[in-house]
């Protein structure tokens, strides 16, 4: 069980639950699911907590259950999508950034301010509005408009690490760039932006949620939280199960991916001993000195 | 006398100052050159430019100007794969072994980088050749599997001297290779430096600021104040007659642990400290600290020969002796103290 | 206890003082049984290389050590008669800046980067000697011009950064002195500079100490700094105190093998050219562990069966001052 000490360790068990639950749901959801989540029987619609339909049904009958673990689905593979392409796309630049400096970091770094200029979320408006509302459009709009974050980020880390002496020896050596870079830069990096990945997370599932929300994302009858907040919005009154279920959903997605991020990049500085800890040791270490 | 291995001819680096876009000129014009199998010291202050000096040589800083010659070749005219293949052969030790060794890999990892970098394909090969290199810097081949935090300061700085020789290289360049150690540990290392010279004919140029280590492993040193060579000299010449006033006032700050040697000698304090290279002074750049400064100094002071390896850079190359005079025969009393 | 005896009672006196410090990843035992005492006006050089415990056996103390190291004393440190391990968390800020003037390796770390010099110099002053505003100003003056900071007016305006690091360890002497300590306690204070500005650091401490009349302590791993400047030195190696005397008894003719092999590896300009360097063999022990015996015998030349039994004590050297001590039976039951 060592191997799962230290991730309990670092992160604590409620977070590490939240976050595994919810990767689990989104995994095998087809597999948990009880009905299928675009299924429609108006026979059946608008029907509060019962033994057949756990969470109810909706409007158009659809089984709330299903269409909440559909959307986990839908918000997990965005997610992973988006800092997929950004992470990667980000990286590549900032690395190239940061190591050769110059004129390609002065570009780079121009691009990234224009990107924070301007709210993430307002480019990710524009390029939906150029290229049509749809699943895909709305990564590529997400990715694009989280690129400058991770270019920023890579480029701090590796700008720093390649003026560390060790980088400096494999230049004299004559290492080639890119050995320097794919084997000592980016490793550097990556552990940097899965660090802040994880904390973005609960930020993104936000953002998706947020646009689909707009009409701009996910189109139905594809399920995604923010889409079944929005086509729920006329039955607040009359079923705000509705509207609370899937809200619920996404609030404890984002706290979860925020203490997720938060307890990693704590975990790098020094906490005080426990005083148990502390006493067991103070043992321990006289007995150490005395045998 | 035959050709030096290494010739640096006029060598300025200058970098600019991301605020005011000035010019730091850490390097302004420096000659110096390095035979085979000898050792050179380069010594003076911190900010004096004795480092930029250095990594210029290995390329880890553009020149602006100037020639580095190494084995009749212009190294900073060659590209590609030959002039990758040049300047492998001048290889740079730092200051602080920890930060140059990568944690991520093990001290045989490292090692074996370099000799894959030297194009060494051969991993059984490479293998062989790590522990000829471990043994030569006298570390245990057990060592190969451990991470540089797990070693001693002294054992670590033997790693990147081994890392070093793995690209078969003719010349060190060592940019205060001890001055991180431990007193007791420093010996250890300084008698590699004599081991390789004497064993390998490996020349070296050793940047330090501590006057008395170099003065023990050098054959020839050179002094070097705010981006410029103030005097050179065999180290017999140059520690026994400094002729220069900023030598002289450096060797009579380097303190005796005899106390009562230390508290009978005389000591010629400098004021203040090294001018920013940014703006240095016009004429002699020590001009601004020398305790015997004329007026006269104010215009570029000649390089007077006194034999035909010493070289001092002062108008008044080896009439004053900073160390007889009294306080108050000084032109420009407020710049010194003089204890007795 | 005499009139007399009572008179010379000692300024700083550590008895038998050890520190255990508990850090999450490891424990060690940088000082073990130390005991010494400092003088009124006395200067005591505590010599040592990294890891022998010199920093930690004063600034532990003082509670100086950093934030998120547990440190367990024993023994008795006692400043102007009072234990200081026995004081609370406010008393010792007071005598931090009363009594005992403390000097950083790095003066940097010491002093805010984003504060003009003057203020944090006067808003110790303020605190600590009760002036009001104005006062404190020209106090502030006063102490720059007297560790040799030119126009202290003008420098009071700059910030850290505007200073060079011999200016900065002047500032930081500076607000050490502030408030009339009769005990300096000055930690590597050269370590960080150049010879020549080094050379400035050591008269400048050596001046003060005469015209204020105070003791100092100085922590350094250079000998060099040690001969100019202090009365009496202690060596350190391991966390334990392998010599202490005179600074011409232990400088010039040392008695224990480690005092010697350390100035041996001091080069200086007086040796024969092309001489090797001389140094000691192999690494100081790991202060996790127990040792057993003499903490140097493993890298000591003269070495026997028997040093590896007991942990020697601290023996009167014969042949030489009194006070001059050393923990090495075999070179005091033996003397070459």
């Amino acid at each position: 069980m060592k191997w799962f000490n230290a991730p309990i360790r670092i992160v604590g068990w409620p977070t590490l639950l939240l976050v595994l639950s919810f990767a689990f749901v989104a995994i095998f959801g087809s597999v948990v699911s009880p009905y299928d989540p675009a299924a429609q029987n108006l026979m059946q619609a608008m029907q509060p907590f019962s033994p057949e339909h756990w969470l109810g049904t909706d409007n158009l009958g659809r089984d709330t259950l299903s269409r909440l673990i559909a959307g986990a689905q839908t918000t997990l593979i965005g997610v992973t999508s988006i800092l997929l392409l950004a992470g990667t796309v980000g990286m590549i630049l900032g690395t190239l950034a940061g190591y050769f400096g110059g004129w390609l970091d002065e570009i780079v770094m121009r691009l990234c301010d224009f990107g924070f200029s301007v709210p993430s979320l307002f480019v990710a408006l524009a390029i939906v509005g150029v290229f049509g509302p749809s699943y895909g459009n709305m990564i590529l709009a997400l990715a694009i408009a989280w690129v400058p974050i991770y270019a920023r980020l890579t480029r701090g880390v590796v700008a720093a690490a390649a003026s560390q002496p060790y980088i400096e020896s494999l230049r004299v050596l004559g290492a080639s760039p890119a050995r320097i870079i794919f084997r000592h830069l980016i490793p550097v990096a990556l552990g940097q932006v899965l660090v802040y990945a994880s904390a973005d997370a609960g930020l993104l599932a936000l953002a998706i949620a947020n646009l689909s929300f707009l009409g701009l994302g996910v189109q139905p009858p594809q399920a995604e939280w923010g889409q079944m907040l929005v086509s729920a919005m006329p039955y607040i009154q009359e079923a705000p199960r509705l509207v609370i279920l899937p809200g619920l959903a996404l609030t404890i997605l984002v706290v979860g991916f925020n203490l997720l991020g938060e307890r990693i990049a704590l975990a790098k500085n020094p906490r005080p001993m426990a005083r148990r800890k502390l006493s067991l040791r103070r043992a321990i270490f006289k007995q150490e000195m005395s045998a | 006398m035959s050709k030096p291995l290494l010739s640096i001819v006029d060598l300025k680096t200058h970098f600019r100052d991301s605020r005011t876009g000035a010019d730091i000129r850490a390097c302004d014009g420096v000659t110096l050159d390095i035979n085979a199998g000898e050792i050179v010291g380069l010594v003076g202050e911190s900010g004096c430019g004795k480092s930029t000096l250095g990594r210029t040589i290995v390329g880890l800083e553009r020149a602006r100007s100037g020639q580095i010659r190494f084995r009749g070749e212009e190294v900073l005219a060659l590209r590609g794969s030959r002039g990758a293949a040049t300047r492998r052969k001048i290889q740079y030790i730092f200051q602080d072994p920890l930060s140059s060794l990568s944690p991520r890999q093990t001290i045989g990892e490292a090692i074996d980088e370099a000799l894959v970098i030297n194009g060494e394909g051969n991993r059984s090969a490479r293998r062989a050749r790590i522990a000829e290199l471990l043994e030569a810097v006298s570390l245990p081949a057990q060592l190969t599997d451990r991470y540089p935090r797990e070693m001693s300061g002294g054992q670590r700085q033997r790693v990147c001297i081994a890392r070093a020789l793995a690209a078969d290289p003719d010349v060190l360049v060592c940019d205060e290779p001890v001055s991180s150690l431990d007193v007791s540990i420093r010996a250890q290392i300084m008698n590699l430096f004599l081991k390789l010279r004497d064993d390998l004919g490996m020349a070296c140029l050793l940047i330090a600021h501590d006057l008395a280590i170099v003065r023990l492993a050098a054959q020839r040193v050179y002094v070097m104040y705010l981006g410029k060579i103030m005097e050179q000299g065999t180290s017999a010449e140059l520690y026994g007659h400094p002729a220069h006033p900023y030598t002289q006032a450096l060797l009579s700050a380097v303190p005796l642990t005899n106390p009562v040697q230390e508290l009978a000698r005389r000591r010629i304090l400098l004021s203040g400290d090294v001018p920013s290279p940014m703006n240095p002074p016009s004429g002699c750049r020590f001009r601004s600290r020398c305790p015997v400064a004329q007026p006269l100094c104010e215009t570029f002071p000649p390089a007077a020969a006194l034999s035909a390896s010493h070289v001092a850079h002062c108008h008044f190359a080896g009439e004053c002796d900073l160390a007889s005079i009294k306080a108050n025969a000084f032109s420009a009393p407020h710049l010194v103290h003089v204890q007795g | 206890m005499t009139r007399s005896a009572r008179q010379t009672k000692p300024l700083l006196e550590a008895i038998d003082f050890s520190v255990t410090l508990h850090t999450p990843s490891v424990s060690v035992r940088p000082v073990d049984r130390v005991s010494y005492s400092v003088e009124p006006g006395e200067v005591l050089a505590i010599v040592g290389e990294s890891g022998s415990g010199k920093t930690i056996l004063n600034m532990a103390p003082l509670d100086l050590l950093p934030v998120g190291v547990n440190a367990d004393m024993e023994g008795a440190v006692r400043f102007e008669g009072v234990d200081l391990l026995k004081m609370s968390a406010s008393e010792l800020e007071a005598i931090c800046g009363g009594g005992i003037g403390v000097v950083f390796q790095d003066p940097l770390s010491a002093l805010n980067p984003v504060r003009k010099i003057g203020r944090q110099l006067t808003e110790g002053i303020e605190h600590h000697l009760g002036l009001t505003a104005a006062q404190a100003d020209s106090r502030a003056a006063e102490l720059m011009t007297l560790v040799g900071l030119s126009d202290p007016r003008s420098r009071m305006q700059q910030y850290p950064h505007e200073l060079s690091g011999g200016m900065r360890q002047r500032v930081g002497i500076a607000m050490s002195i502030a408030g009339e300590p009769r005990l300096l306690i000055a930690d590597e204070p050269t370590t960080a500079l150049d010879v020549t500005v080094q050379a400035q650091i050591v008269a400048l401490l050596k001046d003060l100490q005469k015209r204020l009349g105070m003791a100092i302590v100085i922590i350094t791993h250079d000998f060099g700094v040690v001969s100019g400047l202090a009365d009496k030195v202690a060596v350190m190696y391991a966390g334990r105190l392998s010599e202490i005397g005179g600074v011409r008894d232990v400088l010039i003719e040392p008695a224990h093998p480690y005092t010697q092999g350390l100035l041996r590896s001091v080069p200086s300009l007086t040796v024969p050219m092309n001489t090797k360097f001389a140094g000691l063999p192999g690494q100081p022990p790991n202060l996790a562990r127990r040792i057993e015996g003499c903490a140097f015998a493993p890298r000591c030349a003269e070495v026997r069966p028997e040093c590896s039994v007991h942990r020697p004590a601290l023996l009167s050297v014969p042949r030489s001052a009194t006070g001059h001590l050393a923990a090495c039976p075999v070179v005091i039951n033996h003397p070459a």
